[in-house]
């Protein structure tokens, strides 16, 4: 019987290559272990045979790791010889050899003090994990920039007009040909306006998605080729090209399954037949998270020049500041103007960073500010693992002179130190790193649904590693000079003379303090952030909405022009939809709206009859909404005065009708009752009919912005508007049923399917979950917040108990021969317990002033907390006060039940 | 004077193994004979850091051959106790001899 035998796990044999002695002695034992396992593997298989393998490679090295650590020579032995070193491999350059033994000895010593060791891996791992997890998130969110080239150099338009108070909305189209047309700063400067998308082909249901119209130039001057097809050429945002479509990756993939013959293939897209030109390559979803593109085809002049808005999109030539651009622009508009004086001016372009617009330098302040807080949380960490390195260092303070009275430098003890700490964060950052890992993973999993821009993209890549390494070193570097040039900067006579006595004479005294207080100060201000941020998740969660929102289901429907010519077949579809929705099953009450209550409302100037305003911008503002009947009962809102809209109040042509808010009435209308006063939409020269105000209402409240992020901002003033003055094309709706969630939304889907089958129903979810999608950034920087605070103050606490604690060993003697002398008990109680109280004042004291620093940019992320709030000034003073005290009083406490002869004894 | 170190038990059996093997001895004999012979498993660690132990004391010497494939071409070391090795072997055998002497009553186990 003739059989190849199998050879053993070669990775088992590179392993023990590198664990066992260089040369024949370790190739012999592994020709040992090859000749014992074929005997095996022929007796009991080849399975059975590598594991048994896998067993003796790990004991081999383990048992020969173990020695080469414990076989190092003494200090002493070798400061004799000082550069002679154990292995005695040959052929090695010295200095690797040194340095090999240095780490050696460094771990042998962090072995024989594992408590010490496993705090400060774990101080370690803690601060260095944070970083990393923070950095990933502000590398991932503001630093990475956009996966387009030149990003630095891509810009978008926006205008502003201070006398309208207009701020950073989009220029007109008639205004962007101007600027395409003269201006010279811009290699490219295109247009794009966000455009909602229905795709519909006769075998699949109809689908939302969100679309982006531009000119033919943008995606072709992005620098993004497509993946299939081609992009938009010129001339194909005329009015009469044909309209056409490029896709998304995930677009192509999911709704037409990546099908290689896609391109030249027709869809039905709002309505109309659109042929599909090209595919994108996965990932590019330009200019905020969008699904396909479609080329914009507009005539400038059906409208008037300023009502048909366009968001310039295009990239500056090189060389070319943003303010130049600007200043160009400006220019062109002012003479666009001064040829036509009957349209409204002063409309004032501004050319800023395109990654601007979806990421308000507000949020990436927080972003910046956080990176800062973590780097605090790492500060104190570092100086943590110094000051028990200190301590140590303090302990061995002999050892060190006499290896400098024995010959060794300075840069030689030195090194010895740095090596030990070098361990230390190497480890600490390797656990810290692995958990970073998980935590960034999970995070970006919590915040997949939220909607953001598509380049931000949360992982630990290349950049957070390489950040990961660098902070180790820094961390190993700073944790580990001062105690090392502290351990090796005093005069070797005084060491050894007085060591004979006594181990208090290294004075840890000042440097440690300092430390302390540096740590007492940084968690100080970093939980006064902590503090402020979770009293706004308090002040969050307790909103008076002032509305019902438990059992109420919303949706979206949007109407097209092709498909709803005239706003009375508009009209007709709403009427119509809200009407079924009641005499659906289960359903108790049934609304239309233009935004939920709380959400996303809209911002409107208003004049109120009788009343005169010198200049538009006089003009007060409102938040509002666009309503139908039965609203208010349907989120349970009691009128305070007047009634609801009725049927005969909608659609075109009935009387405008306006419900307002107590805000709104106790300010314009104080004196009385408000209903049947008139107030009318716009500034000065709109159209706009005056409403008469049939109802009031309590204040509901409203969040908007970026994540609920400046809703402080909305004025109180609240409007409601009848169905009956706008002609909308876009309407949610809200449901309040006796039936459970998904049976609602089923109805919900049968009623819009029955009235058109071509009509998606979108943004459909219950209104606390619409709520919560709008208050996300305060649990977001909140939870962050909480967790650096909290980690700051455990790690202060543990500084402080470290150092008391070794104070008050390093103490024994003198406080021995206090007792002896007849101090009681509790003087030394106090004493340990001052010098704690001290510090930890100090550290407060400067901790407040940072903190209050901090809090001001933090405004932009709390809610309905003061940057300068006093309860949590105070709970952070009491918190702080009474951790560092436990941490004092616990080694105070064993230094007062000393029994003086033990103390001296041990001397 | 009296001699400082005695053989550790394990050292004892370790060389006596290879005495018994005859000249030659090499790793994986040895250490069957020590389970044959004594009972005694032990961990491949610190059957080998015994051996290193053994040899830098000067009690054991080893050569090395090249030997068949199945080793995977690897060398094979060939051990023998050495003279000092025999001399130590000799002397912690006296004493425990003497020790025993006169205790009869207790050597009744094999």
């Amino acid at each position: 019987m003739t059989r190849t035998p199998a050879s053993p796990p070669p990775r088992a044999d590179a392993f023990l290559t590198a664990a066992l002695p260089v040369g024949l002695v370790g190739s012999t034992i592994i020709g040992d272990l090859h000749q014992e396992f074929a005997e095996i593997e022929g007796r009991r298989g080849v399975l059975i045979a590598r594991a048994w393998y896998w067993l003796q490679t790990l004991e081999l090295a383990a048992r020969y790791t173990w020695r080469s650590l414990r076989g190092v020579e003494t200090p002493y032995q070798r400061l004799l010889t000082p550069h002679s070193t154990l292995p005695r491999s040959e052929g090695r350059e010295e200095i690797m050899t040194t340095l090999i033994g240095d780490l050696r000895y460094g771990a042998r010593l962090l072995f024989k003090n594992p408590t010490l060791s496993l705090v400060s891996i774990f101080t370690m791992a803690l601060g260095i994990g944070l970083t990393v997890f923070t950095f990933s998130m502000v590398y991932g969110t503001v630093m990475r920039g956009l996966p387009i080239p030149d990003d630095e150099r891509l810009v978008s338009v926006h205008t502003d007009n201070p006398e309208r108070n207009v701020r950073q909305t989009a220029p007109s189209y008639a205004d962007l040909l101007d600027y395409r047309e003269l201006s010279t700063a811009f290699e490219f400067l295109g247009g794009v306006n966000w455009a909602t998308v229905n795709l519909a082909s006769d075998e699949d249901a109809p689908e939302r998605y969100q679309g982006a119209s531009v000119t033919a130039d943008v995606l072709a001057n992005l620098g993004v080729p497509p993946l299939l097809g081609r992009v938009f050429v010129e001339g194909e945002d005329d009015l009469d090209s044909p309209p056409l479509m490029v896709l998304s990756h995930h677009v192509w993939r999911q709704r037409f399954e990546s099908s290689p013959d896609i391109v030249g293939r027709s869809v039905r897209a709002n309505g109309t037949q659109t042929e599909i030109i090209g595919v994108m390559p996965e990932g590019f979803r330009f200019p905020f998270d969008h699904d396909l593109w479609i080329n914009m085809r507009l005539d400038p002049d059906a409208l008037p020049r300023r009502s048909l808005l366009v968001s310039p999109v295009g990239r500056v030539k090189p060389g070319i500041s943003f303010l130049a651009a600007t200043a160009e622009l400006r220019a062109i508009t002012a003479r666009a103007e001064a040829t036509e004086p009957d349209e409204p001016g002063g409309y004032r372009p501004l050319v800023m960073l395109f990654e601007h617009n979806s990421m308000p330098p507000q949020i990436t302040a927080i972003m910046w500010l956080m990176l800062a807080a973590v780097f605090g949380v790492l500060l104190i960490a570092c100086a943590n693992v110094a000051n028990l390195l200190l301590a140590r260092a303090a302990l061995r303070s002999r050892e060190v002179a006499v290896r400098t009275a024995l010959g060794a430098s300075r840069f030689r003890v030195v090194r010895q130190l740095l090596a030990e700490t070098a361990i230390l964060a190497t480890v600490g950052g390797t656990i810290g790193l692995v958990a970073a890992k998980f935590s960034i993973t999970a995070w970006a999993a919590s915040i997949a649904d939220i909607q953001k821009p598509y380049w931000i993209d949360i992982r630990l890549d290349l950049p957070s590693i390489l950040f990961a390494v660098a902070v180790v070193a820094c961390t190993a570097f700073f944790a580990g000079t001062i105690p090392a040039l502290r351990a090796t900067g005093r005069g070797m006579a005084s060491v050894l003379q007085d060591e004979g006595r006594s181990g208090t004479s290294f004075r840890l005294g000042r440097l440690s303090s300092a430390l302390v207080i540096g740590e007492v100060a940084i968690s100080c201000a970093l939980l006064i952030a902590a503090g402020l941020m979770i009293k706004s998740i308090v002040s969050v969660n307790a909103i008076e909405l002032g509305f019902r929102s438990d059992d109420i289901v919303s949706g979206r429907v949007g109407l097209f022009a092709t498909d709803y010519p005239e706003r009375a077949n508009r009209e007709q579809f709403f009427a119509d939809l809200v009407e079924r929705l009641r005499e659906a099953p289960g359903v108790r009450s049934a609304a239309m709206m233009t935004s939920l209550p709380g959400i996303d409302a809209a911002t409107w100037p208003v004049g109120i009859e009788g009343e005169s305003y010198e200049t538009d911008g006089d003009y007060p503002f409102v938040t509002g909404a666009v309503i139908g009947t039965e609203f208010f009962s349907t989120f349970d809102v009691e009128m305070l005065r007047g009634r609801e809209f009725n049927v005969s109040e909608m659609g075109a042509g009935a009387d405008p009708v306006v419900v307002v808010n107590d805000s709104f009435k106790r300010k314009y209308f104080a004196d009385g009752p408000a209903i049947g006063e008139r107030i009318r939409i716009g500034r000065s020269g709109t159209e706009n009919p005056y409403m008469q105000v049939v109802g009031v209402v309590p204040d509901l409240h409203v969040t908007g912005g970026v994540g609920g992020i400046g809703s402080d901002s909305l004025p109180p003033e609240q409007i409601y508007v009848s169905q009956g003055i706008f002609d909308v094309r876009f309407l949610m709706f809200a449901v309040r049923s006796e039936l459970g969630v998904e049976e609602t939304v089923r109805g919900m889907r049968a009623v819009v399917a029955e009235l058109d089958p071509n009509l998606p129903v979108y943004d459909v979810r219950t209104v606390p979950q619409a709520l919560d999608e709008h208050t996300w950034a305060f649990s977001l920087f909140g939870e962050l917040f909480s967790v650096m605070g909290f980690a700051a103050l455990f790690l202060a606490a543990v500084g402080l108990y470290g150092v008391m604690a070794f104070s008050v060993t390093s103490r024994q003697r003198e406080l021995g021969v206090r007792m002896a002398l007849g101090a009681g008990g509790n003087d030394v109680l106090s004493l340990i317990l001052r010098k704690g109280a001290i510090q930890l004042g100090i550290g407060m004291a400067i901790g407040l002033g940072l903190g209050a620093l901090m809090a001001r940019p933090m405004r932009f992320v709390t809610y309905g907390v003061e940057a300068s709030d006093p309860t949590v000034y105070a709970a952070i003073i009491v918190t702080l006060a009474a951790t560092g005290l436990i941490a004092t009083l616990v080694p105070a406490r064993r230094a007062a039940r000393v029994d003086p002869a033990t103390a001296l004894r041990n001397e | 004077m009296a001699p400082k170190n005695y053989l550790g038990e394990f050292e004892q059996m370790l060389l006596l193994a290879i005495l018994r093997k005859g000249k030659g001895a090499f790793a994986v004999e040895v250490r069957r004979e020590l389970a044959d012979r004594a009972g005694r498993t032990v961990t491949r660690g610190a059957f080998y850091t015994t051996l290193d132990r053994l040899h830098a004391k000067g009690y054991l010497t080893w050569t090395t051959r090249a030997v068949e494939d199945w080793r995977g071409g690897r060398p094979q070391r060939h051990f023998e106790v050495t003279a000092e090795g025999v001399d130590q072997l000799q002397r912690s055998h006296a004493a425990l001899t003497n020790l025993w002497r006169g205790l009869s009553d207790f050597e009744t186990r094999a």
